[in-house]
């Protein structure tokens, strides 16, 4: 029997041929891209090493160090698993810091809030307690990623979402239907009335008083008696500053 | 002074139903009326209609103002922590001080001038202290009664009637 040459011999098993050589090529393209993104992540991370205290201080140039990292599969708030280019930076650290901060807040205001505050108005006043410092400014996304970084350790402080705007949830919530379109239509003007919620839902009387102090029961809602109509507003702007100083003498 | 920014939420001039919004409503109160005082150096005041038009309860820019009875509830509990005092004890009780400075605290501060000013051993006149002594030139005389006694009590000073009966002065007695 003569050897077959060329294209005969390849005409064997066509598909199977071609299927290996396809497989061989994407194997070899893996791993050149995975050398290379292993590459550039040890670039990452040395380059954060030596940035630090930039990436620690600097909210601007934090966010942008965030992004460049998850692209090439750094994820900031991955422990364990070896060292990440954000141990370097001592960002898990960074993130716990202001994770602390950001409960030891939420529980003390839980009274007058009912566990649910803005990220916004976390983050304002954290800033006033940083101005006063001399430390650089915190962005709420910094907020919401502190609170995300707590996840691993339990449950805690969650992120909700309500018309587009970030809360942070300190106690447990099981909010309904009609407690939750009360909450959107608060978010977007403070407060809402019973004309309100009659006008936009189309709900009777009854129902939406029943939410409505269902809502205030749970310290969601704060009653003003003081308007045309009785108002409710949110309470998740409520944060208490810091107690009435007496200044000894 | 840095106004508290529930001070521009209107439910805060609202008696909340809710137990715990009331608490901390009450300490946001408590706060604010501190603070208040303490920038216009008010040592007294009293639940009265005139204090319906102050910017302490009446809130201009939103059109909120607490109601007296509120404003009482809140008062009495400050009475409660030690944080304001009826100056009668008998009713009706609408008078208070308000204690942005304890009456320690601002027995402290004359013995201080006392010292400071050489006057151990000397013999000093309630309208002379409150003259030369800016600090304490806005206690309200029964206050400032008050805390004298209380350096009397402690060996500071020794009270000096004046010819109307009522203490109108002190001897240093010690300004240590």
């Amino acid at each position: 029997m003569h050897k077959r040459v060329g294209i005969g011999a390849l005409n064997k098993d066509p598909f199977k041929q071609y299927e290996q050589v396809g497989n061989e090529l994407i194997e070899q393209q893996a791993e050149e891209i995975a050398s290379q993104l292993s590459t550039f992540q040890e670039a990452l991370k040395n380059f954060a090493k030596e940035h630090a205290a930039e990436i620690r201080n600097n909210a601007e140039f934090r966010r942008t160090f965030t992004k460049l990292s998850l692209k090439v599969g750094l994820d900031p708030l991955v422990s364990g698993s070896g060292e990440s280019a954000w141990s370097a930076v001592g960002m898990n650290e960074f993130y716990l810091q202001v994770a602390v901060r950001v409960v030891e807040v939420c529980h003390a205001t839980q009274l007058e809030n009912g566990g649910l505050v803005s990220g916004s108005r976390v983050c304002q006043f954290l800033n006033e307690e940083n101005e006063a410092s001399g430390y650089d400014l915190l962005t709420e996304d910094d907020i919401i990623r502190a609170v995300e970084a707590l996840k691993p350790l339990g449950p805690g402080c969650d992120i909700e979402e309500i018309a587009g705007k970030r809360y942070i949830r300190s106690l447990p919530l099981e909010l309904s239907k009609d407690q939750n379109f009360v909450l959107e239509a608060v978010e977007v003007l403070g407060y809402v009335t019973v004309s309100i919620l009659k006008d936009n839902y189309g709900w009777d009387h009854g129902r939406c008083i029943h939410v409505l102090n269902d809502l205030v029961s749970k310290s969601l809602l704060w009653i003003d008696n003081q308007s045309v109509e009785t108002t409710y507003w949110g309470a998740s702007t409520l944060i208490d500053e810091k107690p009435f100083q007496i200044v000894e003498y | 002074m840095k106004i508290p920014a529930i001070y521009n939420f209107p439910p805060f001039f609202t008696r909340q139903v809710n137990e715990n919004a009331w608490q901390s409503q009450k300490t946001a109160w408590q706060k604010w009326i501190l603070i208040w005082c303490r920038e216009h150096r008010i040592t007294q005041l009293s639940i009265h209609a005139e204090l319906l038009e102050s910017p302490l309860i009446h809130n201009e820019a939103i059109h909120r103002t607490l109601p007296l009875p509120v404003f009482r509830e809140i008062v009495e509990d400050m009475v409660k922590q030690s944080y304001a005092e009826w100056t009668q004890k008998k009713e009706p009780r609408d008078t208070f001080w308000v204690y942005w400075r304890s009456v320690a605290e601002w027995g402290n501060i004359i013995i201080k001038w006392l010292f400071e000013t050489g006057r151990d051993g000397a013999v000093c006149t309630f309208y002379e202290l409150q003259e030369q002594c800016k600090e304490v030139d806005c206690l309200e005389e029964g206050l400032l009664q008050k805390v004298l006694e209380s350096l009397m009590k402690k060996g500071n000073v020794e009270l000096m009637k004046g010819s109307s009966g009522k203490y109108t002065g002190f001897k240093v007695l010690s300004t240590s």
